[in-house]
């Protein structure tokens, strides 16, 4: 009996559908990153952890 | 974004952080870091020396296991991450948090949530599904304060003063997307009363709901915050930005998508479908990637600076918390591969894997954030940077010494386990065997689990002292920047700003992400309800022996035993027959476990006597000599609630069990006289009469119905003996 259904209710399609999702995405992500002219932008977002704003009173470093 | 001079100087708004907020986490993880770990190392103790059980339910395994788990990941790890978010979204933002109101509530909400747990667990409060124990009046309190936490964020969003959004933020919006839903589902339950309920999902379903979850809390509450904070303090402690920020986008998309579809690598040989484990299997190996190029660009950004790491106990933890995310990314999908997981799963090997993300990767970028924040919150200086690096020593040896002594263990005993000799029988068909076996381990682990906490009382005294010395007067800082109206897209890179500076828009897309693996994994499993053919053989508990199973849950008893049989020999000769998806379709929730710190239980029943089990439970000893479970005083002198049993019937039925009226109505009654067949053959063996309505008949009467429904014919069942 072992749940046979179950067992026939194999979807391994699945399996190559999710990896061509994940591919698909993994492409964009890299092509919009590496697109042109975004070198600068994204020198400028990696530099935001060092921008807190400009102090006013407390220690002034 | 240096705009500053040539704007003018009314444009500005002033404003301050919200650091009261970051300190009261501060100090919460602390407290509770130093309490999960000390249950940590209690409970290793526990597992090396029983009597430290100290027959008293409160303190066994099984009930403290569980507080521990629930304590390093929710009240430890969720106050550091709190702390770290508050003062790093602030930061990256240019604005205060939306609400100080929302913002307290969220941090007493979940201290509350936390004295819950500690309360509730040890009194064997428990849902049984592992880290997800807590009862429902409590998830839904774990609910509502997410929202808040993830409302004020949110808020703070929108009222930002800058544009665009630091990579870090992303990881914290897709941790609170994606752990609310994931919450949500896995604690759906009917209650039957105040502090009990039954899962909305049974057997197969149920431990693939639940696995979707563990796995993902793994991933989503240990990882992807950490990752932010990572991406945040690392640049910040060295200063100098991330080595790739563009790697760290293409990090977040991959690893959020990859991540979610891998829960099922905690089920393979179950009977599970067999494509959901494929998939899991699959996912987990192709998780390696990302979760390394995420490794790589943490330490790469403090390439060159080697010399610091050495001398500065902040970038020592973080760079080491960063070394051992990669260990222990390296280590996952290697244990997800099926053939090396048929030997390592149920073993001690999951045990170490599991220590070695949360001491190495989380409580060394926990350790390395406060060193960082502390001194910053209370404008002062580190009290000392000896205690600093005498914690490094000895948490990185404690962890060393932990991860060994549970790789030995783990690959021990499952060789023992497996070990077949010429003719064909087990070479250690005695489990306790295997189990006397790894004790020297469990010491090792215990003293080495015990070297992490006093590394980290340490820290809180070198904190301690930090902030007694810090300048009494305190005042908030106070900042100013330009208003987001004052800072338009500029020109250059303008479909970047939409898609990466637009929170809601990005939230969305997170979202989807994770959706897409969480609906194609789950989704046909869940409707496959109808796939499962319900064995007529497979009979609902009985009302004696649903009281029986809620005392295995009250106890915790799936923290040392499993329920699945898996397709292998070895577990053939040991066990009986291969466990099957139609047996479980009563069980609400499933038991499978996760580790055998005991043998497997799905074939128990009808293995031995009653009064073998009445024996055993009192004290196993007596009936295995060297056994290391807890003894169960308790279940002899606690009488069986018989007047709940309709509820909890007709609550099971509400869920689909096919009890008769009769059966529902007549619940109490007729586990008494279950019992009452139970009692006469215990007392021929001695017991006095006066047992019959204990705990302990009730647990019998579930223990030796384990199993059997489905056996070809009865005696097969009485031969494995
Ligand atoms: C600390 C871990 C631990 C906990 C908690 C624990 N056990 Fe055990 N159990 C063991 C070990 C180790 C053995 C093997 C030695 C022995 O027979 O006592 C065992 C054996 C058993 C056996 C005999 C199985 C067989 O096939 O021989 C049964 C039945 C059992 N346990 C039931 C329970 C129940 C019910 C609970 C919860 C109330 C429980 N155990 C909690 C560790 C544990």
């Amino acid at each position: 009996m072992k749940s046979q259904v179950l067992s026939n209710f194999a979807w391994t399609d699945l399996t190559v559908v999710a990896f061509l999702i994940f591919l698909g995405l993994f492409i964009f992500a890299v092509y919009w990153t590496f697109r042109k002219g975004s070198k600068d932008f994204y020198d400028n977002v990696g530099n935001l952890p060092f921008d807190e704003g400009q102090p006013l009173t407390g220690d002034k470093k | 974004m240096s705009t500053e001079t040539n704007v003018q100087e009314q444009g500005y708004e002033t404003f301050s952080y919200d650091d009261r907020l970051t300190k009261m986490f501060v100090i919460a993880t602390m407290l509770w870091g130093v309490i999960a770990l000390f249950l940590g190392v209690w409970i290793a103790f526990e597992l090396a020396s029983w009597k430290l059980n100290l027959n008293l339910p409160w303190f066994t395994f099984g009930r403290l296991r569980p507080l521990h788990t629930n304590a390093a990941i929710f009240a430890f790890v969720g106050n550091a991450i709190f702390a770290g978010v508050y003062y790093s979204t602030q930061r990256l933002l240019k604005t205060r948090m939306a609400s100080d109101i929302l913002g307290k509530i969220h941090f007493w909400g979940w201290q509350l949530i936390i004295v819950g747990a500690a309360v509730t667990l040890p009194l064997g409060i428990s849902s049984a599904k592992e880290y997800a124990e807590l009862e429902w009046p409590l998830d839904i309190l774990v609910a509502l304060i997410w929202v808040t936490f993830g409302v004020n964020f949110f808020l703070t969003l929108k009222q930002r003063r800058e544009r665009h959004i630091y990579v870090a933020i992303w990881f914290y919006i897709a941790t609170i997307i994606t752990v609310a839903v994931l919450y949500v589902v896995n604690n759906l339950a009917l209650p039957v009363g105040f502090m009990k309920s039954y899962s909305a999902f049974a057997g197969v379903q149920d431990a693939l709901v639940q696995w979707w979850y563990g796995h993902n809390a793994v991933a989503f509450f240990l990882t992807t915050p950490f990752l932010g904070l990572m991406y945040y303090y690392v640049p910040k402690a060295i200063n100098r930005p991330v080595y790739s920020y563009r790697l760290s986008i293409i990090h977040f998309w991959s690893l959020i998508f990859v991540y979610i579809w891998a829960g099922p690598h905690h089920l393979l040989y179950s009977t599970l479908p067999e494509w959901v484990q494929t998939l899991g299997m699959a996912f987990s190996v192709a998780l390696w990637a990302p979760s390394w190029g995420g490794m790589i660009n943490g330490l790469l950004t403090l390439r060159g600076a080697w010399d610091r790491v050495r001398k500065e106990p902040i970038l020592k933890f973080l760079a080491t918390g960063v070394t051992f995310y990669g260990m222990s990314t390296f280590e996952g999908p290697l244990l997800s591969i099926k053939s090396v997981n048929s030997l390592a799963h149920f073993t001690d090997w999951i045990v170490g894997h599991v220590h070695s993300g949360t001491i190495g990767w989380n409580y060394m970028m926990t350790s390395g954030m406060l060193y960082f924040m502390v001194p910053k919150l209370w404008n002062t200086k580190l009290y000392s940077n000896r205690l600093a690096n005498i914690q490094f020593w000895s948490a990185t040896i404690g962890l060393l010494l932990y991860i060994m002594s549970m790789w030995t263990a783990g690959i021990t005993q499952g060789l023992m386990w497996r070990a077949i000799d010429e003719t064909g029988k087990l070479v250690y068909p005695n489990f306790v065997e295997t189990v006397v076996k790894i004790l020297p381990m469990y010491w090792v682990r215990a003293f080495g689990g015990t070297l992490v906490l006093f590394g980290f009382v340490v820290l809180v005294y070198n904190v301690y002292k930090t902030i007694k010395n810090a300048p009494k007067e305190q005042q908030e800082e106070t900042f100013k920047a330009l208003p987001l109206s004052a800072n338009p897209i500029d020109a250059h890179g303008g479909s970047h700003r939409k898609l990466e500076g637009l929170p809601l828009y990005f939230s969305v897309l997170a979202f989807l992400a994770i959706l897409v693996g969480s609906v194609i994994e789950l989704i046909p499993s869940l409707v496959s309800n109808q796939f499962i053919v319900k064995d007529s053989r497979v009979r609902p508990y009985s009302a004696l022996e649903v009281a029986g199973r809620d005392v295995y849950v009250r106890e915790g008893c799936y923290t040392c035993h499993s329920q699945l049989v898996r397709p292998m020999a070895a577990e053939q000769l040991r066990y009986g027959r291969v466990s099957e998806a139609a047996e479980y379709v009563y069980d609400r929730p499933f038991q499978w476990g996760s580790r055998r710190i005991g043998p497997d239980l799905h074939r128990v029943g009808k293995k031995y006597s009653h009064m073998w089990h009445y024996r055993h439970m009192l004290n196993p000893r007596d009936v295995t000599p060297g056994s290391i479970m807890p003894n169960y005083p308790w279940l002899y002198k606690n009488k069986v609630k018989f007047g709940v049993l309709p509820k909890k019937l007709s609550v099971l039925a509400a869920l689909g069990a096919p009890y008769s009226e009769e059966e529902i109505n007549r619940a109490p009654e007729l586990a008494k006289m279950q019992a009452k067949t139970i009692m006469d053959e215990l007392v021929a063996d001695g017991v006095p009469a006066k047992m019959a309505d204990k705990e302990i008949v009730a647990l019998i009467a579930y223990l030796q119905r384990l199993g059997i429904d489905m056996a070809e014919d009865k005696d097969e069942v009485a031969s494995t003996k």
